[in-house]
């Protein structure tokens, strides 16, 4: 009996052994399972940064783009305005940073500006010659008043 | 007899019209020449009921070769009368149509027209009254339908003010003298001349049928023409022309002739015709020289004795055209190519009365030749277009002289273009610039030359600017230069330009639909545009500022003429005028106050007239509430 | 103010009528059919179909129940507004140019042209509460003028019918008597429109003179004259302004050969009391036939030779701005 006892007794370490070495298994695929899972996710998000990193990239390419092309409108526009002369009084800094939006209120200020001068010159000028006129008539009344009476 | 009543009379038969020249015929035939009558003048209109009486003599039954026909309008008398005089019956019986108040006119003084006794001028009224106006303003006429007014242009208050109106004042046309003294008209009789603050009668000058009518420059003449249409087809048509004292009305002398004698080389209309007008006069000397162009002779005439100059024409091989200079007895004649192309054309000046030859210029291959005098005289530029070599096309280029310089030098001035065509070309008016419209293409361009250098006066023709793609085809220079009107007449539906040739740049760009006519007023002030009765619609005129800011219009239907009275030169000198300028100021705080008074009134009358209508308006509705509650009741 | 364009017309616009309420916009053309609208939004409700000629004229009852048109198929037709049904139909034997509702909508008054050996006459006839007692006959006739009259009006509560037409006389008739009491050249030209202020003491016409002249009902005096350099086709009174709209332009013969802007073809509008011009609205191609303000004011409508109708709703600009 003893040796049935032992017997029994083998299978059952056997048994736990086994048992252990089963669950041991187990643990060990899951945590490989669980590796696989991690780098996976590792990946993806290496992906991901890598993405950002391309988007962000080109979205600040495109930028420096629209900003150099905004400051050569911006460069154009002044030497247009300057040309018609509306703009005399404005100047590109060299260095200072430019902006599209306040050098086109700058621009239109400038041309409002000088659309007024130029309007009130011109009516200065409209007044200039009536008045002229006038007075050459007032001073020729007399003149001819004389002749008149001759 | 008063003539003022005369061109006026309402005797009541302003619409009856006298036939003289019909056939005389017996009983039998005159049922047959009543009907052919009465159909005739159907055509100007209708005749009343028993409206055609055609007198017959007594003794021997037969008709008196007249008729008397009464419309039912004074109108249709008027256009038969135009329309039916000297219509041809047949070979022996040319309607000869009258007016019966004209008739009647003839009939009580006969002999005035006969042989017509010159009246004394009294000038009771002054002439120049409107000169000075002490607002400064300027007046113009229009003509419109059957009326003709004058009105004050008055800006500040942007509106024209009527200074006189009168219906069928004339039978053709108006005109201003040089000076704006005169306003003359037109009838059948004869011219006439009205002037001073009530427009009255000055003097009447007797030439049945006139059709024309020029004054000398400083307005001691007139010059007025008939044409006289050939009695049968052998023979040619000719033309009267008539020189009066415009002050006594005397007349001076007479020129009869054929048309063919006096459309002569630039003289002519391309059909043939004559262009007016048949003198032309020189600047600057009092009305002493006139000239016409004659075969191969210019014949300068001189003043008051009416004669030729030294009895003899002045002969010009092949003369084609000549001009006087503005400011001098000087003229410029072009002589076209004689001897088959072996003599070169001529353009020469020959001052008057010495005949002397101060410059002259040959010129070779010329296909036309067009003179430009500047207004005072300072230069003139010819035009000579030229053929290539093919002969096949013709290009251009200016000859330019400083007539007002030692020895007169000339200058040539070719556009960029050669093949370009001109255009317009106008001289600046007290300034030393010129403006071309020249192109091929249907938007030309449009070029200002400076004939020296405006900063620095350095000598020699330079261009100032171009600016090419206009929609215009005539320049409009203000009178005191400085500024102009680039106008696209006719085909291009009225476009008008306003520009400044100071700053060389367009100070407005405007339109005035289907303009026909631009006219500066004589100060420079203000430009006005018109649509004549050219066009079937939009007639009327507008009134702009110089830099093209309209001040105001008005539409007229049948608008005829608008026309700017003219001014007698500045009696101004020259020390008055820079003291004037130095003095602007002092002239120009007052005038300010002034106008702004103006305005003040202006506003303040407007208001109160609209208070005064509201007040009128409330007053009328007041009277309609018993009305209103009866009527809510019912 | 963007106008809506109706599209609904073949031929050129004759009359425009709003109803009192001012939600139905009713117009009538040179095409055989008069249209119904929503004046809203220009939404078309429907159509009249049954005259055989152009039709001249139209005009609404008080309480939008009933249409009454005039034609150049020498007939006028009453119709039921909301199903569009023919209910009677007078026939004479000449066009019928004008026609109008009295107070009330028992009495209406239709005046027909000369035509051949036919007189000119107005009319004037009793509308039956129900269609199958209408009758064909008249109980009044007005006559003894010559030329066409283009507008009838009642007024003195339906006790004085007004007339105005080719002639340029405006009339003043006695509806019991038939007799003509009061009659006055008021255009050298034909008057082809004329149309009531809101309380009736005055009214407004257009004519080919190129004039429209503001009329004393009564008295038949002119009060003002607005002056125009186009022959004046039809005019209207603001119900809430000093306002008068006048539409016009040259003659459809005389427009062909230029551009839409030669003929002058805007909506004018001029202050009433002032007679200046103060403002237009352009739009057509052709010369305005017919006009007319929504009796709320906030609105009009202009009809055109070029067959359009223009529905223009004003914006607060116009509603709260001081033109004077």
């Amino acid at each position: 009996t003893l040796h049935a006892h032992t017997l029994a007794r083998k299978v059952i370490i056997e048994k736990r052994k086994e048992e252990a070495e089963r669950l041991l298994l187990e643990a060990e695929k899951k945590e490989e399972e669980q590796r696989a899972i991690q780098a996976r996710l590792n990946e993806a998000a290496e992906e991901e940064r890598r993405r950002a990193e391309r988007v962000r990239r080109e979205t600040e390419r495109i930028q420096a783009e629209l900003a150099e092309r905004e400051l050569e409108e911006a460069r154009q526009m002044l030497e247009a305005a300057k040309k018609k002369g509306g703009a005399k009084g404005l100047k590109l800094k060299d260095g200072a940073p430019l902006n599209k939006q306040e050098l086109i209120n700058e621009v239109i200020s400038e041309q409002q500006r000088a659309r007024e001068e130029s309007e009130k010159k011109l009516n200065l000028l409209i007044r200039r010659l009536d008045h002229l006129e006038r007075a050459r008539r007032e001073l020729e009344t007399p003149l001819l008043e004389t002749k008149y009476a001759e | 007899i008063d003539d003022e009543e005369e061109l006026e009379t309402e005797s009541g038969f302003g619409s009856v019209i006298v036939v003289d020249n019909l056939p005389e015929v017996p009983p039998e035939k005159f049922a047959k020449l009543s009907s052919v009558v009465h159909k005739i003048f159907s055509k100007a209109g209708s005749i009343r009921p028993d409206g055609l009486l055609m007198p017959i003599d007594e003794a021997t039954k037969v008709s008196k070769g007249f008729a008397f026909v009464e419309f039912s309008a004074p109108q249709e008398a008027m256009a038969a009368q135009q329309l039916l005089n000297n219509y041809v019956l047949d070979k022996r019986h040319t309607f000869v149509v009258t007016l019966f108040d004209d008739f009647e006119k003839y009939a009580r003084v006969p002999l005035e027209y006969e042989a017509p006794e010159p009246k004394p001028f009294v000038a009771t009224e002054n002439l120049q009254a409107w000169m000075v106006d002490r607002r400064g303003r300027d007046q113009f006429a229009t003509r419109w339908g059957d009326e003709t007014e004058v009105f004050w242009n008055d800006a500040a208050r942007g509106l024209a003010e009527q200074v006189y109106k009168r219906s069928f004042w004339t039978e053709t046309f108006v005109a201003w003298s040089p000076h704006g003294s005169y306003l003359a008209t037109m009838h059948r009789q004869g011219a006439a001349i009205w002037g001073g603050p009530s427009f009255s009668r000055l003097q009447r000058f007797s030439h049945p049928n006139v059709r024309l009518i020029q004054f000398s420059p400083e307005e001691t003449y007139v010059v007025t023409y008939s044409p006289v249409e050939p009695a049968n087809p052998r023979e040619k048509a000719g033309l009267v022309l008539n020189l009066f004292d415009s002050r006594t009305g005397r007349k001076l002398r007479n020129f009869a002739g054929s048309a063919e004698d006096y459309a002569v080389g630039a003289a002519a209309a391309p059909g043939g015709a004559l262009k007016w007008p048949v003198f032309q006069w020189a600047g600057g000397c009092g009305d002493r020289y006139f000239a016409r162009l004659g075969r191969g002779a210019i014949s300068v005439y001189e003043t008051p004795e009416m004669g030729l100059l030294d009895k003899r024409s002045l002969k010009l091989e092949g003369v084609q055209d000549f001009a006087w200079s503005p400011a001098a007895p000087l003229l410029c004649a072009y002589q076209a190519e004689g001897a088959g192309g072996n003599l070169p054309a001529r353009v020469s000046l020959i001052r008057i009365p010495d005949r002397t030859e101060l410059r002259q210029k040959n010129l070779f291959s010329v296909s036309d030749v067009r003179l430009f005098w500047h207004p005072q005289g300072d230069y003139l530029a010819v035009q000579v277009d030229r053929f290539t070599k093919t002969r096949k096309s013709t290009y251009t280029s200016f000859e330019l002289f400083s007539v007002k310089e030692r020895d007169i030098p000339m200058e040539v001035l070719e556009l960029a273009n050669k093949g370009d065509k001109i255009l317009d070309l106008q001289w600046e008016p007290h300034g030393s610039r010129f403006a071309v419209l020249h192109g091929e293409g249907p938007r030309p361009n449009f070029s200002l030359y400076a004939m020296k250098d405006m900063r620095t006066s350095a000598k020699g023709v330079q261009l100032v600017g171009t600016q090419t793609g206009k929609q215009a085809n005539c320049i409009f220079w203000s009178p005191q230069g400085k500024f102009l009107v680039l106008g696209g007449l006719k085909s291009m539906t009225g476009q008008l330009e306003f520009f400044s040739a100071d700053e060389f740049e367009v100070l407005n760009a405007a339109e005035h639909f289907m303009c026909t006519d631009v006219e500066w007023d004589p100060t420079g002030r203000y430009v006005a545009t018109a649509v004549n009765h050219m066009h079937q619609m939009e007639n009327g005129f507008k009134v702009w500022l110089f830099n093209g800011q309209l001040l105001y219009q008005q539409a007229r239907e049948r608008f005829y003429q608008f026309l700017w009275r003219p001014r007698a030169p500045t009696l101004l000198s020259r020390e008055a005028e820079a003291d004037l300028i130095k003095r602007l100021k002092e002239f120009s705080k007052r005038y300010d106050e002034e106008d702004n008074a103006l305005l003040d009134e202006l506003d303040t009358g407007i208001m109160a007239e609209r208070q005064r209508l509201m007040d009128e308006w409330e007053e009328w509705y007041k009277g309609k509430a018993e009305w209103l509650a009866w009527a809510a009741e019912g | 103010m963007r106008p809506y364009l109706l599209k609904g017309h073949s031929r050129p616009l004759t009359q425009l009528k709003y109803n009192r309420e001012g939600d139905l916009l009713f117009s009538c053309a040179k095409d055989h059919n008069p249209n119904l609208w929503y004046a809203d939004d220009g939404t078309r409700i429907g159509t009249y179909v049954g005259h055989n000629g152009a039709v001249a004229t139209c005009d609404v009852s008080l309480d939008s129940t009933r249409l009454l048109t005039g034609s150049a198929d020498s007939s006028a037709k009453l119709w039921d507004v909301e199903t569009g049904a023919n209910l009677f139909t007078w026939k004479h034997k000449a066009p019928c140019k004008a026609v109008a509702f009295g107070l009330g909508d028992g009495l209406a008054a239709i005046a027909t042209d000369p035509f051949m050996t036919t007189t000119p006459a107005i009319h004037l006839v009793r509308i039956a509460a129900d269609e199958a007692d209408q009758s064909a006959d008249a109980m009044q006739v007005l006559a003894g003028f010559d030329k066409r009259t283009n507008r009838v009006a009642f007024t003195d509560v339906n006790a004085t019918l007004i007339s105005a037409g080719e002639d340029g006389f405006v009339r003043r008739w006695d509806v019991e008597t038939g007799k003509l009491k009061l009659e006055s050249k008021i255009h050298a030209g034909s008057i082809a429109d004329l149309q009531m202020s809101t309380d009736g003491t005055h009214f407004v016409t257009a004519s080919f003179d190129n004039m429209s002249k503001l009329v004393d009902t009564q008295t038949l005096e002119v009060l003002k004259t607005y002056a125009t350099d186009r022959p004046a086709n039809s005019a209207a009174l603001s119900p809430i302004f000093d306002h008068v709209l006048i539409g016009g332009g040259q003659e459809a013969s005389q427009v062909t050969t230029t551009s839409s802007r030669a003929g002058k073809f805007e909506s004018r509008f001029f202050h009433k009391i002032f007679t200046e011009e103060f403002g237009s609205v352009r739009g057509h191609f052709g010369p305005i036939n017919a006009c007319a303000f929504s009796p709320d004011g906030r609105s009009f409508a202009t009809g055109g030779e070029d067959g359009y109708i223009r529905l223009h709703h004003f914006d607060n600009d116009y509603l709260t701005a001081r033109f004077f």
